[in-house]
């Protein structure tokens, strides 16, 4: 079920009655209930995954609870992991093994391709039953005996398609113990929806449109259209995430239940390690926990350390697509993370010896858009195939300066009119997201203004978002690009 | 709670009221911009169906019925007032259907004369030319069915920025208000063959039509279905009758014309009271399309709908 359409909304208002309607206790059973519907309103059969995977690490808590074994957390893990696998890499695997099979022993494909179809949100409701395995055998909480309350964990409906992905120990007291209603919350929750609604409908899906245009046709443009054309797969791909996940956060929030920040402004980071830790937080969070602390972390050396974050990112790149560009992308990217962590005491040392504050404002912008441009053209080999990849990079790389003056720029858009607009929209879309670096102090703000006025701009982003919504075939490309992983 | 469902309900009242807003002074501002337009006929259509109460004969088609009946002759012929809402077949079919529920009364014949794509593409609506065909007259809206109506609130902007740059009809051809009388909305321009000229765009020159294998959708035989029972609830009655078509755009074996009868007939329920070979027609009988007929052919045409009428007057 798509957060924006209208069996969405019908459904959220008779859970929300539900909800509040049932004592406290007994809520849990609901959000079993909501979120069975909402997984498998579009395919029904898609519940049985759902259903396996919470079975199997409800089974490994249990174990785990009564015996905290390593051979059984890996079994289980694995077991996770297999689910995965088969589902999101069978494809995968059977085409590079014909692949090899072909050019190392000429032997025809003898492996059947069977078309399996990836449940939605499987990465992610996966990823939250090994952080509940995680937890358990990490004695950061018991296991959860009642399987409906742990059900309603994995298939938490505001985050099972798209996260943010939950720790165990976070979330499974929140449904256990469900707050009374707070209608500060539940309007923060309101307006977070309202601004992840406009980020899709507005931001992402206008660009989304606008930056495919430039991207697949990269050879008929020049280096600025194609450098644009990468930029705004960057505020796209930002936007798109970062409205599901407000939209997720908004929704829970209205329930009373805290899922966490999953964005941090990555674009103001000024390193590429700390764009991680801005990035996809939950997503880091996990790798961190799961795999980069189990290989030893930064506790084995300085050469294990840099392994096992190139292992880290190598593994990211695969879980954001069963496809060797996404790999790549990986590589690249825990590349930059590596020599980001040598060069920084040499950077701090020449700031030393040329007398630069390393914090001055000039020197933080710098740092920032040399971190944009870095991670911007990584986001190239996770857009685009390999070649076409490295051809886009070669023209940005061997930029054709001259093409900057090229007239046609101003309607990259479609029209000088539609090109100011996307601008615009662009603008307001960077100075609210840099508002928000303080939540609190703008909702302080917010509430201080009178009733109507407070009602008036969600009142408009509403409306803007119907309208954009409506004018394209957003029900179509509403499709949020996280949901394939 | 109250507060928070007070914060819902006042968001939602102001939003409405906001679109509410926008659509009015959109549909309103200026007024009659496109009223020399082709499309904004369907508006005095619409009127004329509103005012006669007197037994009439309903015509829901596209341009083929604008193009082929003359109101003047089927009126003396039946002795019933004619309302052909019959004008651009790019509504879609389900807009005219719609149009003529307005006013529909015990003795009154419906004859829906849809041109051959109805088949494949019934339910459409094209937003831009129905908006600019009735734009300030908001009452035709009721008409839009509910679940079209996103198409048509994404596409006001839009609306309104072709409002802001519409240069006026087409001052040489046919395809402006001024070819209709303004009183009866009969076409009174003069129409001649003209489908081979080069002017003519070349998806109209050369386009075919070929029913082979063609299967009513289950939607569109249930919506003929309840248009069939209101229709016949109002004491009215309700047929197919066969639109022109030049005969040589036919592709197909004639006995598809049949088969769709058939199926019209057997699944929807709607009996036809015309034979579709009766209205293919020869060059000289149509004007710039395959649907078109000239004067003379609108002459032909009527004449033989008229006869064929009369087997159930």
């Amino acid at each position: 079920m798509n957060y924006l359409s209208l069996a969405f909304f019908v459904f959220f208002i008779v859970f929300f009655v539900i909800y509040y309607i049932v004592k406290p206790p007994y809520r849990y059973i609901v959000i079993f209930a909501g979120s069975y519907v909402f997984y498998g309103y579009a395919n029904p059969s898609m519940l049985f995954v759902l259903m396996g995977v919470t079975v199997i690490s409800y089974i490994g808590g249990f174990v785990l609870n009564k015996k905290k074994s390593r051979w059984i957390y890996a079994v289980f893990f694995i077991l996770e992991i297999l689910f995965l696998a088969t589902f999101k890499y069978y494809a995968f695997i059977v085409d590079n093994v014909n692949f090899l099979l072909d050019k190392i022993f000429s032997i025809e494909p003898i492996v059947t391709n069977w078309n399996i179809v990836l449940p939605i949100g499987l990465s992610f409701m996966v990823f939250q039953a090994c952080n509940y395995l995680s937890d358990v055998y990490r004695n950061k909480m018991s296991a959860e005996k009642n399987i409906i309350r742990y059900a309603a964990y994995v298939a938490f409906f505001p985050t099972v398609l798209s996260g943010p992905i939950q720790k165990a120990r976070n979330l499974i007291p929140q449904i256990a113990n469900p707050k009374r209603f707070e209608s500060e919350q539940a309007k923060k929750g309101v307006i977070l929806f309202a601004w992840g609604a406009f980020e899709k409908i507005v931001i992402s899906n206008n660009l989304s449109e606008l930056y495919y245009s430039i991207l697949s046709d990269y050879n008929n443009r020049s280096s600025a259209e194609v450098a644009i054309g990468v930029i705004l797969f960057s505020i796209y791909i930002y936007a798109d995430f970062s409205s599901y996940s407000d939209m997720a956060r908004g929704v829970a929030k209205i329930l009373g239940i805290e899922v966490g920040k999953n964005f941090n402004n990555p674009y103001l980071s000024q390193s590429t390690s700390e764009f991680w830790n801005r990035w996809h937080i939950s997503l880091n969070e996990w790798f961190i926990e799961n795999i980069y602390i189990p290989l030893g972390g930064n506790r084995k050396g300085i050469i294990r350390k840099y392994i096992n974050v190139m292992i880290v990112f190598i593994i990211s790149g695969f879980w954001h697509g069963a496809a060797w560009h996404f790999v790549v992308w990986g590589i690249i990217n825990g590349v930059f993370v590596v020599i980001g962590d040598i060069i920084k005491p040499i950077k701090s040392q020449i700031y030393k010896d040329i007398k630069i504050d390393e914090k001055a404002e000039y020197i933080v912008y710098i740092r920032r858009i040399i971190v944009f441009c870095l991670i911007t053209l990584s986001w190239v080999f996770f857009a685009s195939g390999i070649q076409d990849s490295i051809e886009i990079c070669k023209k940005i790389v061997l930029f054709d300066n001259l093409s900057i003056f090229d007239k046609n720029l101003l309607n990259i858009a479609g029209s000088t009119t539609q090109t100011f607009f996307v601008l615009i929209m662009l603008l307001i879309f960077c100075a609210i997201q840099l508002k928000r670096q303080n939540e609190g102090k703008v909702y302080e703000v917010y509430s201080k203004q009178p009733f109507l006025l407070q009602c008036l701009p969600i009142a408009i982003l509403i409306c803007v978002c119907i309208f954009g919504a409506w004018s394209t075939d957003t029900y179509v490309n509403s499709q949020f690009l996280y949901f394939q992983f | 709670m109250k507060r928070f469902i007070k914060y819902i309900v006042t968001i939602i009242v102001i939003a409405v009221l906001i679109m509410i807003s926008i659509f009015v002074v959109i549909t309103t501002y200026p007024k009659g911009v496109f009223h020399d337009s082709y499309q904004s006929v369907i508006v005095d259509k619409y009127r004329r169906l509103q005012k006669i109460d007197d037994p009439k004969i309903i015509i829901v088609a596209g341009s083929s019925a604008a193009f082929g009946i003359n109101q003047d002759m089927m009126e003396d012929e039946t002795g019933y007032k004619v309302v052909n809402l019959g004008l651009q077949a790019g509504f879609g079919n389900l807009f005219p259907s719609e149009l003529s529920k307005e006013n529909i009364n015990e003795g009154d014949i419906v004859l829906l004369a849809y041109e051959y794509d109805w088949v494949n593409d019934f339910h459409s609506m094209a937003q831009d030319l129905i908006m600019s065909g009735i734009d300030e007259n908001i009452d035709m809206y009721k008409h839009i069915p509910i679940d079209h109506w996103k198409d048509f609130v994404g596409y006001l902007l839009k609306y309104a920025e072709k409002k802001k740059n519409y240069e006026g009809s087409d001052k040489n051809g046919i395809y402006k208000r001024s070819s209709f009388d303004q009183n009866t909305t009969q076409m009174i321009a003069h129409r001649e063959y003209t489908l081979e000229n080069p002017e003519i765009l070349p998806m109209m020159r050369d386009q075919k039509l070929d029913l082979s294998n063609v299967s009513i959708s289950d939607e569109t035989k249930t919506y003929l279905r309840k248009y069939k029972k209101y229709v016949e609830d109002r004491g009215a009655r309700v047929y197919f009758v066969s639109p022109p078509v030049l005969k040589k755009a036919v592709i197909c074996d004639y006995k598809e014309f049949e088969n769709l009868k058939n199926q019209e007939e057997e699944q929807i329920g709607i009996m036809y009271i015309t034979d579709a070979l009766d209205y293919l027609y020869d060059k000289e009988y149509m004007a710039d399309t395959i649907y078109h007929c000239n004067n003379e052919g609108e002459y032909i045409r009527t004449k033989q709908l008229v006869r064929d009428l009369k087997k159930i007057l």
